[in-house]
């Protein structure tokens, strides 16, 4: 059985977002017949996420919510994470939607064993219009940046290599940034920056021919 | 011909972000949640946050050629 281990911490108006944005890998990755193991909200803590990865070793670990050079967090910003405990990602591949994590934590990890690991070497960033705070899946400003962050796992769990995976994301995010970069809703300008950024800062470490099966 | 120094990296990267609608926020991972005019601030005071916004400003800026080819 292939499993799916998810992060998703809760505790701020960005991890608000990523929390709503990343229930469709959890959907896809249960249609596609995937275990999924959910670290939610207060429950994304550092005790219970190297717990799942010790006990239940996934195939492909997903992480949502802030993150530095070396170290990926949960819920309140408790490293969930770092270099010292990066061989925990032994035999995953891993995607953290989070700033800076490939630079250090990614390196290290793949070092340790992990097969592949996707990040972002920069900051993550996305616009938000203040009236969808509380129902981020209709902000039409963040949608298209979090519609190609979600696009990475969409594919691995499609049996796509990391490679592809990552490809497959900037050529969403070329798409959207040439139809935005046209438009005349004031909005979409703070999309395009975002997206551009993003872009400019999306790698990973490791074997890009890796995927799941 | 224009003196690019900080001074007017500074005021180009307002202006353009005085273009985004005044309730858009900004989420940028552990450096928070910040409104278009609490950004401007940041940039304007030349702090971690307002160096990165300035950053993604000029990066965009230079890669327009290529976005602007894409729709050729």
């Amino acid at each position: 059985m292939t499993r799916l281990l998810i992060t998703r911490p809760q505790h701020d108006k960005g991890t608000y977002y990523l929390y709503a944005w990343s229930k469709e890998i959890i959907d896809s990755a249960a249609g596609h017949g995937w275990t999924v193991d959910k670290s939610y909200g207060p429950k994304a803590t550092r005790a219970e996420v190297q717990s799942r990865l010790e006990k239940n070793p996934p195939d492909f670990v997903f992480f949502n919510g802030h993150g530095s050079e070396s170290e990926m967090c949960g819920h309140n910003l408790e490293t969930i994470l770092d270099e010292s405990s990066s061989h925990l990602l032994k035999g995953t591949i891993t995607f953290a939607r989070a700033c800076n994590c490939v630079v250090k934590l990614g390196k290290s990890a793949v070092d340790k064993g992990c097969r592949s690991f996707i990040g972002y070497v920069g900051e993550f960033w996305f616009p938000r219009i203040n009236k969808f705070e509380s129902s981020p899946l209709e902000d039409i400003a963040a949608k298209p940046v979090l519609e190609v962050s979600n696009q990475i796992p969409l594919s691995i769990i499609k049996n796509h290599t990391t490679a592809e995976a990552v490809d497959s994301a900037k050529a969403l995010a070329l798409k959207h940034i040439s139809k935005l970069i046209l438009s005349r809703e004031p909005y979409d300008r703070a999309a395009l920056k975002a997206l551009s950024q993003n872009d400019d800062s999306l790698v990973y470490e490791g074997d890009g021919n890796a995927k799941i099966g | 011909m224009i003196e690019v120094n900080e001074k007017y990296l500074k005021k180009l990267v307002v202006t353009r972000l005085n273009a985004v609608p005044p309730d858009v926020s900004f989420s940028i991972g552990k450096y928070g949640d910040f409104t278009r005019d609490q950004l401007i601030e940041q940039v304007e005071k030349g702090t971690d946050v307002g160096k990165a916004a300035t950053e993604m400003e000029l990066s965009f800026l230079r890669k327009l050629p290529k976005f602007a080819k894409m729709v050729e």
